[in-house]
């Protein structure tokens, strides 16, 4: 330290910079509840949990707009309060020590995808059952399931893809109870919409429509990563 | 007038004399001089909150926000408000009644 910082004595106390130079607010026992509740808000109001909340409500009033009113004041309101809490979180640890790029624990991000996952589930349900009132053709849902089944599909590929790959774990592992909540939902619509009077040729080409979505995304994708690859 | 800071001006206004403001060419210019010492003064002012602002910017490197804020009396908040890494204003070398 320098001899002019002689009359400043950090308040804080913090680990032996020879043992461990970069800090994080989860290495301090007071800076911890705020982290976690910086996180925990995070988590909760992040854009897809709260595009899925606003959704389950537009499906509630049957309105444009308190969903719009719940999706914007949910991700501002909650960007703002989160980035808050963790801002007082890092108060603790001097600029040149944080250890700003650690990764969160495992079971943190499991939880946030938990969250996502939950209010997923929640919002598929909802479309299964209202695609199961008597209102809707059998072939609406036939066509639909069709493309239930390929989307299910790649997502769970997906998924399984990464958890192979040690590189890509961490990704495949958060992605884990989403594809986990789509599959059971593809399950449900199967038992639901259908008593074995299933369109099959219907159901074929749902199958394909949404293929061929999905090979027009990936080769969009593939085209881009091309593309800034080669810049 | 800048000189002194004010000095002279502020023991002619405050003296009581009938035509005090004549010497200085009457009420207006008296008015527009002080103004003028008001300039400088708010230009020293934002001075010293750059140096404050440069020296907290530092104090944050090597100390937590707590700390810093505790010493300075501030709210944590208020710390990040206070610290601004280079500021970009060019500012007086030295003030006029400095003796050279």
């Amino acid at each position: 330290m320098m001899a002019a910082h002689e009359d400043i004595r950090e308040e804080v106390t913090l680990p032996d910079p020879e043992v461990q130079r970069l800090v994080h607010p989860l290495d301090l026992p007071e800076a911890r509840p705020s982290f976690r509740t910086g996180w925990l808000i995070g988590a909760l109001t992040s854009v897809p949990v709260s595009a899925l909340v606003a959704a389950i409500l537009a499906y509630a009033a049957r309105s444009a707009l308190p969903p719009i009113i719940a999706f914007l004041a949910l991700t501002v309101l909650g960007a703002l309060a989160g980035r808050w809490y963790t801002d007082r979180a890092w108060d603790y640890i001097p600029r040149k020590r944080q250890d700003r790029a650690r990764p969160l624990p495992r079971s943190w991000e499991l939880a946030s995808a938990g969250v996502l996952a939950l209010v997923l589930g929640v919002a598929l349900v909802l479309v299964v059952y209202r695609l199961d009132d008597p209102d809707v053709p059998v072939t609406v849902r036939a066509f639909t399931f069709g493309m239930c089944l390929v989307a299910a599909a790649l997502v769970l590929a997906d998924v399984l893809v990464s958890l192979a790959r040690p590189t890509a774990r961490r990704r495949g592992l958060a992605g884990l109870p989403g594809a986990a909540v789509v599959v059971l939902a593809t399950v449900l619509a199967w038992t639901a919409w259908f008593d074995g009077d299933a369109d099959t040729v219907l159901l074929f080409w749902g199958a394909v429509t949404m293929t061929a979505a999905a090979v027009l995304v990936g080769a969009t994708q593939l085209w881009d990563r091309r593309r800034a690859a080669g810049r | 007038m800048l000189e002194d800071g004010g000095d002279e001006l502020h023991a002619a206004a405050v003296s009581g004399a009938e035509e005090w403001a004549k010497p200085y060419g009457g009420p207006l210019a008296v008015a527009l001089l002080a103004a003028e010492v008001g300039a400088l003064t708010a230009h020293l002012t934002s001075r010293s909150s750059a140096i404050r602002a440069v020296a907290v910017e530092a104090l944050l490197d090597d100390y937590s926000a707590v700390t810093v804020a505790n010493r300075l009396g501030v709210s944590r908040q208020k710390v990040y408000d206070i610290a601004r890494p280079n500021s970009t204003t060019t500012f007086v070398d030295r003030v006029p009644w400095r003796n050279r």
